[in-house]
């Protein structure tokens, strides 16, 4: 039994290590319950560093020299994602449905928040420099997109095993219904920005849209849309003890509530000074006329109505070879994930059996968010049926903070009952 | 024990992972942005006031403005003191059994009112109060009705009924009430309209018919104080008197209020000496003195003009339909010394003037008349083309600003305010500004180190194009914050014209493109 924990403890680790936790696969176990806790962070990009994030999320002054040193990995087009999810589930195994054996059912609730990003050189140095430095100069701030949803998860699947002698098959299917927590989107298809040398004037020739979910909601469990989406799972190992898994991760949408912003722009503005009829009666009335409100008014056709998200939806591919059985087995494997800025990623892990409880990945990945990465990661049985995980899949951005763009960590624990 | 741990561990793992704060308040950096705020076209209008500019038939400007020097009082003409008047009403012998409901007195008289110098026939009021007070010897309450036929208000008489109270034996009853007599109109020529400042009364005093009977002697008497107070006329007619006043003062000269320093050579100024007549009476004036005051340089000038010291005569306004009467002279270059006296720049103009009115005595037979607010005042009518030299004219206007609501000014580091201007005057300028406390006091200034240039000009010294200058307002800190706190700002502007000491002629077309262009270094903190 122990042995068949272990190599589900593997089986997870490729899915941790992949980014993707799943709850699939419990049919590996011969226990008849199992229940889980899961949480994850990662954030990665191919432009902005760790010491970026860190201020930018935990508060801090970002510095020219934070800024150039962004700005040394700045490209044409620029990404960065975000995750968060952390969650619980349950899964037991059922002994015949229809006469048939080898089910189980899972149910499991999950907490995401998912950000994805696409942002222009030019965008980000007019940002974090100002337009002043750029005077004279087209800037090309176009390109953009940007989605932040946030939603909680409540699932329901089942898994088959097929078994034979040497082998088996295992595949499932999982259900959801999302409850849309928040979500923000917007896609700037072009943004020609340019400052007059000595300022005279601005211009700017946009087109974009945002959509943003009921500004009433957003509260964590607030309902700001509700929605559904399915996974897929399939695992097979090979009578040389190869697997291959192939799976898909949230499929579905999200439909936001009628209350929500939107605004369509398509203009091309130039600004060279209010208009003033009195000069000697600069007040606040004069100047808030080029309030946010009054502009978004003037350019934007605005008004509330529901929209639907699609989420980002995630493909994952690979394959395992035993190299020393019980001891060195080899997993390479490919994640794509659509309806986002992420690249297809390629990946390699190699898991080492210290012992028959502990196991340590260490893992290199090129693609995603970032570019190339290396992670490590641990899986230990701490016995009575508790099965620990955890690990980075990019060490490097606790080691050289301003010389790397991802950082992330898991965890799971898993009891066996 | 370890299997709590186990449990434990994770799930604070968990929480710090999804619940880890972000701090968005805190994160800020800076940036240096470079925008226009705002733009303004200034022409001459916008410089000064629409209702001091004319345009002439070459789109050449005149500057036109008046002031009013010496106002007429009204009380000099009609003095209406606060009066009280006494009335006793008894019966002159015997005793009466009064039984309830007997009416004691009738009467009907008239009251003079007195008018001082004034033989007045009418007289309307503007505000004041009519106080009664009624003392009663009578030992039973009585009813008292009080009128004045000749005072009426759209129409309707005045008349008040009140209830006395008895005497107790020893001490009166007492009534006392005021009533608002605003808008009221007497009639002063008694009940038979044959005499003047008097007004008919009606008094009627009964037994209150819910009394007892009492017996009525020549003791019981009646008393009523009618008092006249804070009396304001609008309008009065009869025969004022033949009157003389003398006024010797002071008064504001506003026109040259922001100059506070400098020379300036006018062309052609023609200033008219005017004298309004709005009362219904002869009048003769003797200006024995105009002097123009600047107090800043502590100069004077005095008018030298044949009207100096001679009799002006204004005849009289005529009432139906109303018009009222004026005196002109015209002064120039050519005889008076007016364009010095505009020249010194003055800020008050002192005076000394007599005024006789009906001098000729009662011509109008009784028909003088006044509008309170149509009396006589004399003005100065000053017609200027706007054709001048200035040298190191000082200009300094204090102007409200209200800009405390934008509070994103305490992101701004560091940085400068750029004032582009394409000037369309044949004008040089510099300006300095100064910031005021809300007592007024400066408290730090802006530096503009640069010149707004003047336009360039032809040989007839009109503006053949724009000239373009840029001034820089370096500010700091410390200075936004104190801009943007505060209430004034004093803006002190040096005028100097090309060509001196040639005049330079201000056309309608003449404009100065204005535009500021702010460059901060701004510290962003997204929230």
């Amino acid at each position: 039994m122990k042995k068949i924990t272990l190599l589900f403890v593997l089986f997870l680790s490729n899915c941790v290590v992949a980014q993707e936790i799943s709850i699939f696969h419990s049919a590996l176990d011969s226990s008849r319950f199992s229940a889980t806790f899961f949480s994850n962070y990662a954030v990665n990009s191919n432009a902005l560093n760790n010491s970026f994030y860190k201020k930018v999320y935990l508060g801090g002054f970002i510095s020219n020299e934070d800024k150039a040193l962004v700005g040394k990995k700045l490209k044409n087009i620029n990404r960065v994602g975000f995750d968060v999810n952390a969650g619980v589930s349950f899964s037991q195994k059922i002994d015949t449905v229809f006469n048939q054996t080898g089910y189980a059912y899972f149910v499991s609730l999950n907490n995401c928040k998912h950000l994805d990003m696409r942002f222009s050189k030019d965008l980000f140095n007019v940002l974090v420099y100002g337009n002043e430095p750029y005077g004279g100069k087209s800037l090309s701030l176009g390109g953009f997109s940007a989605s932040y949803v946030a939603y909680q998860q409540v699932q329901f699947g089942f898994t088959k095993t097929v078994k034979n002698d040497s082998a088996f098959t295992e595949y499932g299917l999982g259900l959801s219904y999302l409850n849309g927590q928040k979500n923000f989107t917007t896609i700037i298809s072009k943004a020609n920005f340019f400052t007059e040398q000595n300022g005279d004037y601005i211009t700017l020739d946009f087109a974009g849209q945002l959509a943003q979910s009921d500004t009433g909601k957003g509260e964590f469990g607030s309902r700001s849309g509700s929605g559904f989406c399915t996974d897929f799972f399939f695992h097979s190992v090979f009578e040389n003890k190869s697997e291959l898994s192939v799976s898909i991760q949230n499929l579905g949408f999200i439909s936001f509530n009628e209350k929500s912003p939107i605004y369509l722009i398509d203009s091309n503005f130039t600004f060279d000074g209010l208009e003033v009829d009195k000069l000697l009666t600069i007040k606040d009335s004069v100047l808030s006329a080029i309030s946010k409100d009054s502009i978004v008014d003037n350019v934007a056709i605005h008004g509330n109505k529901g929209y639907s998200y699609t989420l980002p939806t995630t493909f994952t591919f690979n394959y395992t070879y035993i190299i020393q059985e019980n001891k060195l087995q080899l997993t390479a494997g490919l994640i794509t994930r659509i309806q986002a800025n992420f690249k297809p990623m390629v990946y390699l892990t190699a898991k080492y059996f210290v012992s028959n409880k502990f196991v340590i990945i260490p893992l290199c990945s090129y693609g995603g968010y970032g570019n190339l990465s290396s992670g490590l990661a641990f899986q230990t049985d701490m016995g009575k049926g508790f099965i620990l995980a955890a690990g980075s899949r990019n060490i490097e951005g606790y080691i050289v903070p301003k010389k790397t763009t991802g950082q992330g960590l898991y965890f799971s624990l898993k009891k066996y009952f | 024990m370890k299997i709590k741990r186990s449990v434990v561990l994770p799930l604070l793992l968990g929480f710090v992972f999804t619940s880890c704060k972000k701090n968005l308040d805190e994160t800020n950096w800076d940036i240096d942005a470079l925008t226009p705020v705002f733009k303004t076209t200034l022409n001459i209008n916008n410089l000064l006031a629409d209702s001091l500019i004319q345009e002439n038939a070459d789109n050449s400007l005149k500057l036109v403005y008046s002031n009013r020097f010496y106002n007429f009082n009204v009380d000099s003409l009609l003095d209406v003191p606060d009066t009280t008047v006494r009335s006793s009403f008894k019966i002159p012998f015997g005793s009466i059994n009064a039984t309830p409901g007997f009416q004691l007195f009738n009467s009907t008289s008239d009251t003079k009112y007195a008018a001082k110098g004034a033989a007045l026939n009418k007289l309307s009021i503007k505000s004041g109060t009519l106080t009664f007070l009624i003392k009663s010897k009578v030992e039973e309450k009585t009813d008292f009705t009080y009128s004045i036929p000749s005072a009426s208000k759209d129409g309707i008489a005045f008349t008040f009924s009140t209830n006395v109270p008895a005497s107790d034996g020893a001490n009166d009853g007492v009534y006392k009430g005021s009533f608002d007599i605003s808008g009221y109109d007497f009639d002063l020529t008694g009940q038979y309209h044959n005499t003047v400042n008097a007004f008919t009364t009606s008094v009627q005093v009964g037994i209150n018919p819910n009394g007892n009977t009492v017996i009525i002697t020549p003791a019981d008497s009646i008393e009523v104080f009618l008092t006249f107070s804070a009396i304001v006329p609008s309008y009065a007619k009869g025969y004022f008197g033949t009157q003389n006043s003398s006024v010797a003062s002071t008064s504001n000269f506003d026109l040259f209020n922001r100059i506070k320093a400098g020379v300036i050579g006018l062309e052609n100024t023609t200033v008219t000496l005017k004298l309004t007549n709005g009362i219904g009476v002869d009048a003769t004036a003797y200006i024995n003195s105009l002097t123009s005051f600047n107090s800043r340089t502590n100069t004077s000038v005095s008018l030298v003009n044949n009207i100096i010291g001679a009799p002006i005569n204004v005849n009289r306004a005529l009432e139906s339909p109303y018009t009222p009467s004026f005196y002109y002279n015209v002064m120039n270059s050519n005889n008076s010394n007016i364009k010095a006296l505009l020249e010194n720049l003055p800020d008050k103009m002192s005076y000394n003037i007599d005024v006789s009115i009906n001098p000729n005595g009662n011509i109008s037979n009784g028909n003088d008349f006044v509008f309170t607010d149509k009396l006589i005042d004399a003005s100065l009518e000053v017609e200027m083309p706007l054709s001048f030299f200035a040298t190191k004219l000082r200009l300094i206007d204090t102007v409200e600003v209200s800009l405390t609501e934008q509070t994103e000014h305490n992101c701004i580091n560091s940085g400068s305010l750029t004032l582009k201007v394409d000037n369309g005057f044949p004008l040089e300028a510099s300006i300095q500004l100064y910031l005021l406390n809300d007592k007024g006091s400066i408290y730090d200034s802006l530096l503009i180190s640069s010149l707004i240039e003047a336009a360039p000009v032809d040989d007839n010294l009109i503006v053949t194009a724009k000239k373009s200058s840029k001034l820089v307002i370096p500010l700091n800190k410390v200075k936004v914050d104190k801009l943007f706190v505060t209430k004034k700002i004093c803006i002190k502007t040096i005028f100097n014209t090309v060509s001196n000491p040639r005049y330079v002629k201000i056309y309608s077309d003449y404009s100065m493109d204005l535009k500021l262009i702010a460059n901060f270094n701004y510290n962003i903190q997204p929230k």
